[in-house]
């Protein structure tokens, strides 16, 4: 898999995929450090990206308009999700192994036709709490866009 | 900045916690959440995210004019405006400006100011202060910017939520190892740490002037 690892993940992450056969890129090593999600997100599309595993939520306004055109342009989404009011661990070694975890269904994802367009993993749970297809986020731009 | 009449893309924008907002204001969150429900924070928006009480998420969003607006309005209150005068005081000002509080272009507002409000000192302050409000001590280290992280607090000049280093510190042996899963410096981790401290602390319940 061609993996963009984005600043809020640990860095990591980076050498625990490449060391298992996987291309993965840090922001940070790509020198993007501080760059907007309308930075980031069009870049991995652009650059042929599988997926992008990120701990942001994309909830609203441009955040969110620029995941959903990310997605259309076939961009996936693999998101950590902490719960906000647990001091739950999240240490580097925690969330690469929560990735490691998860890494077929990732695989599965990111596979040519897969209609799955983003995965939120429950950090705290170990499970994947949600997927999202291509449909939905072309039913949710077909609202958003002007 | 002037105020300008084109829809401004910064109204909506913005999925800030309230309960951040009203630490930054110094506003009980309760107060907010009635300003919420009576309208007078028009462009934030309801949570819809289905997963939303299993992660414990907030039930609504401050959009980022609305968090310039409660501080603005915060700052009214602290200037001696009543409580009870406080809507037609926004109306007011949304009018001369729909951007008013973000932009605080004195030509534009001035005349809408209650009058009882000290003017310069209100535009000093709000001016000094900035997004970060009650916390602004903190911007050396720590910013808010509409367009990185849904306008939530960041690390200065990253991309990295203070809110996220608070939770995974205890993770962390010391500021020093969670400022190597990111490539930080031990200082950025403890003033973002001790801003998420501070404002937790400084959410205080809004006591209304007499009269």
């Amino acid at each position: 898999m061609y993996l963009l690892l984005d600043e809020n993940v640990a860095v990591l992450l980076e050498h625990g995929l490449q060391a298992r056969g996987h291309s993965a890129n840090h922001v940070e090593t790509l020198d993007m450090k501080g760059e907007s999600d309308q930075v980031v997100l069009p870049y991995a599309v652009s650059q042929g990206y599988d997926a992008i595993i990120t701990k942001d939520r994309y909830s609203k306004g441009d955040a969110r308009l620029a995941s959903l055109r990310a997605m259309r342009g076939g961009l996936r989404i693999i998101e950590l999700r902490f719960r906000q009011r647990e001091r739950r661990a999240g240490s580097d070694v925690a969330q690469l192994q929560l990735v490691l975890n998860h890494l077929e269904e990732i695989e599965d994802a990111v596979a040519p036709g897969s209609p799955i367009r983003q995965l939120i993993i429950n950090a705290a749970m170990g499970t994947i709490t949600r997927v999202i297809t291509l449909d939905e986020v072309a039913a949710e731009l077909r609202r958003l866009e002007p | 900045m002037s105020c300008h009449d084109e829809p401004d893309p910064l109204r909506d924008n913005g999925a800030i916690s309230p309960a951040v907002t009203a630490g930054l204001a110094g506003l009980d969150q309760a107060l907010l959440e009635r300003w919420w429900t009576t309208g007078l924070l028009p462009s934030s928006t309801i949570n819809d995210d289905p997963d939303r009480e299993e992660f414990g998420d907030p039930l609504w969003y401050v959009s980022w004019n609305d968090h310039h607006r409660i501080l603005a309005a915060a700052k009214l209150l602290e200037l001696g405006l009543a409580e009870s005068d406080l809507p037609a005081a926004l109306t007011r000002l949304d009018e001369a400006c729909p951007q008013w509080a973000v932009t605080l272009a004195p030509r534009t507002i001035e005349a809408a100011l209650p009058d009882q409000i000290d003017r310069t000192r209100f535009f000093a302050e709000r001016g000094h202060e900035g997004p970060l409000g009650k916390l602004f001590r903190f911007a050396d280290s720590v910013e808010m910017r509409p367009y990185y992280c849904e306008g939530a607090p960041t690390v200065r000049g990253r991309r990295i939520r203070t809110a996220m280093l608070w939770l995974e510190y205890p993770a962390a042996s010391d500021a020093d190892d969670i400022a190597g899963w990111y490539s930080l410096t031990a200082h950025q981790v403890r003033r973002a740490v001790e801003f998420e401290e501070a404002l937790r602390v400084a959410e205080q319940p809004y006591v209304p002037a007499a009269g």
